[in-house]
């Protein structure tokens, strides 16, 4: 656990740097033609995310260590990482694919390999799903989505 | 007396809007949606909101604000459900319920605790319902007098709120709210039209979306939370049936207990109005209380009512509180808040004083929809509890794909851009994340809305005080405002000395 937030804090401390380096190009007056420059906000900002992720990275280092670790058993870390890749599949299928292969496709695996559902689980709702999507977006709300490729070429979705 | 009065009149202009045949649909719609939304775990109310975002454009911007907020209203009574029957809070405002609500299912009276519990939310909300009609129009017109100054001020008393009221760490609060201050100045600059933190890239021009980054760190985030447990569980099988003498036993037992009832109520709106805290510590603060002035404390615990009525009529009435806030101040009261609050920036409207006494049928129509909603929802559990436990009991395997695709398109359909897709899952990983380590997520959803209008209030002050800080604190408003969101923000670090020194008396007192 004290690790993660060391390394989370860090990662703040990053995204406060590369917010001052902005802020600095910008201009960081509080007196210009139009009033403040566009960095000023944004440079007391990254500062105050600076201090405070520095603050939570002393205090991390200067925490006993302790047996409380980030995840609480291997089965948990592998429930939670399984989920975040299939999600994250997910979207890259949604841009590579289109959004109802990446639907139908995402749908089967996760029933599948997550679920553990039987054959007519997993194959009901990935199309129950996938046709519901395009019914109700497409059709219903008029909300186009990303299609396939294979769209230009004649493919339906 | 006139304020009184206009306020009335204004209510009835409300009801013509909330009463029509459409309004009642969407509010139906609405309760049904955040009822289920409630009761799943893996998607909280404030995600369920913002997930439904989108298709609120669809229809009028009376009945597309009415419909939102039912969401939030069906998703405040839906954590009862499972609370009760499962010991699973489907919302963080309904743990405080397990405490007694579970054993007291457990011991053979679901119905009873359930129908406690739903009677308790009902009352919760008309209080909090007659509050707001009576307290809005003064603030408002009261809230008219503000400048930029002011404002400004408002908004660092909105994020101080969270700092020295919020439970955890206060450096992770700051930070948040730093955070989401951030994300918001990614684009265009308001004033110059330079682009700011974008280098170079044409996706960062059009800035991070409050939808994909709340879907993604509410809705995501608390998916990935879910899967290190869900995976394997076993629910235990609690009946969720009611009976009419159920009914009449929760309605009794609430009319015994009236104030403890009444004073769930008001301390829960007052805590609702608060923006650094809301439903979920008025709960707990509802139930502390509630144990603290029993005359039977010990019973706490083991299935006693006063435990599943206090807290319940608390949440609901905070639920509530941090509505008035938002309607008449524009600042949102809970993160739930925040979202409604992006919905009506969506519909080309700037929430605050202004909006307030402009858009009458507007504004009027979504507090009359307060009551009905009450009552949709209050029917909705009393006939529909079995189905809606039932929902539980849907595999997670099956339920988990359903919300992420709804997820990701929710995120999606608000601007139809492929990097709102990213942004969900991105910060659905934040978000899991920083669950994970205690950093509150909360204040990053408000800064997110507020950005744009504290750094807008900010610059003008200072183009009013030609570039000097001290216009804050020359008018006595927003200095009052000021010292007070400062001491908030000192709170914390005061803390410890407050210790030191009771500690250091106590010695002499022994």
């Amino acid at each position: 656990m004290r690790i993660a937030e060391i390394v989370v804090a860090s990662l703040f401390i990053g995204i406060g740097l590369v917010c001052l380096q902005d802020a600095i190009r910008l201009g960081i007056s509080a007196v210009g033609t139009n009033g403040p420059q566009a960095g000023f906000i944004i440079f007391w900002l990254g500062v105050l995310q600076l201090v405070m992720a520095a603050v939570i990275i002393f205090q991390g280092v200067r925490k006993k260590k302790t047996e409380e670790s980030f995840f609480i058993n291997r089965d948990a870390m592998m429930g939670a990482g399984y989920v975040a890749l299939t999600s994250g599949l997910f979207c890259l299928m949604m841009q590579l694919l289109g959004t109802y292969l990446a639907i139908f496709i995402y749908s089967i695996v996760f029933t599948w390999w997550l679920g553990k559902c039987r054959w007519f689980s997993i194959i009901g709702l990935a199309v129950i799903l996938t046709v519901a999507f395009y019914y109700g977006f497409e059709q219903g709300l008029m909300i186009p989505l990303p299609k396939s490729p294979w769209y230009v070429l004649g493919f339906p979705v | 007396m006139e304020v009184l009065l206009e306020s009335l009149h204004n209510l009835m202009i409300g009801f013509g809007i909330a009463l029509t045949p459409t309004a009642i649909l969407f509010v139906t719609l609405g309760c049904v949606l955040g009822l289920v939304v409630g009761v799943l775990p893996g998607l909280g109310g404030t995600a369920g909101v913002a997930l439904l975002l989108p298709l609120s454009i669809l229809v009028p911007r009376e009945i597309g604000i009415i419909f939102l907020a039912a969401i939030y209203w069906g998703a405040l009574y839906g954590g009862v459900i499972t609370s009760i029957l499962f010991a699973i809070p489907g919302e963080p405002w309904s743990v405080a319920l397990i405490f007694d609500g579970y054993p007291m299912a457990k011991k053979g009276n679901p119905g009873l605790a359930l129908s406690a519990a739903f009677f308790s939310s009902f009352f919760g909300m008309i209080v909090g319902a007659v509050i707001m009609v009576l307290a809005a129009l003064p603030i408002a017109l009261f809230a008219l007098r503000f400048g930029p100054p002011e404002m400004f001020a408002i908004m660092m008393l909105a994020f101080s709120t969270f700092v020295g009221l919020g439970r955890g760490s206060a450096w992770k609060t700051l930070l948040c709210t730093a955070f989401g201050l951030l994300l918001t100045t990614v684009g265009l600059d308001i004033v110059t039209g330079q682009p700011r933190l974008t280098f170079g890239s044409i996706m960062f021009l059009s800035g991070f979306h409050f939808v994909p980054v709340t879907v993604g760190l509410f809705g995501l985030g608390e998916i990935l939370v879910n899967a290190e447990e869900r995976i394997g569980l076993k629910l235990e099988k609690i009946a969720a049936k009611m009976g009419m003498k159920d009914f009449k036993d929760g309605l009794l037992s609430l009319w015994q207990r009236k104030w403890i009832t009444i004073m769930g109520t008001s301390l829960g709106f007052f805590i609702g109005v608060l923006p650094g805290t809301g439903a979920t510590p008025a709960s707990f603060v509802g139930y502390g209380l509630a144990k603290q002035y029993s005359s039977h404390p010990d019973d706490y615990g083991e299935g006693t009512i006063e435990g599943i009525i206090a807290p319940q009529s608390a949440a609901q009435s905070a639920g509530l509180g941090s509505i008035l806030p938002l309607v008449t101040l524009g600042i949102p009261g809970s993160p739930t808040a925040a979202v409604l609050m992006a919905a009506l920036f969506m519909y080309g409207l700037w929430p605050g004083p202004r909006m307030f006494l402009e858009e009458t049928e507007f504004v009027w129509g979504l507090i009359a929809s307060l009551f009905i909603a009450n009552a949709v929802c209050l029917i909705i559990c009393l006939a529909g509890a079995p189905a809606l436990a039932a929902i539980m009991r849907v595999p997670w395997g099956i339920l988990t794909p359903i919300i992420v695709v709804a997820l990701v398109m929710g995120g999606y359909a608000m601007r139809n851009f492929m990097f709102d897709v990213w942004q969900v899952f991105i910060f659905g990983v934040l978000g899991y994340i920083m669950k994970k380590l205690k950093y509150p997520l909360a204040p990053l959803a408000v800064a997110l809305v507020l950005g744009a209008m504290t750094e807008r209030d900010l610059r003008q002050s200072l183009i009013m005080g030609r570039g000097s800080p001290a216009i804050l604190f020359e008018r006595p408003i927003s200095a009052i405002v000021l010292v007070i969101a400062v001491l908030l923000f000192a709170l914390p670090l005061m803390k410890p000395l407050f210790a030191k020194v009771r500690a250091m008396r106590q010695p002499k007192a022994s």
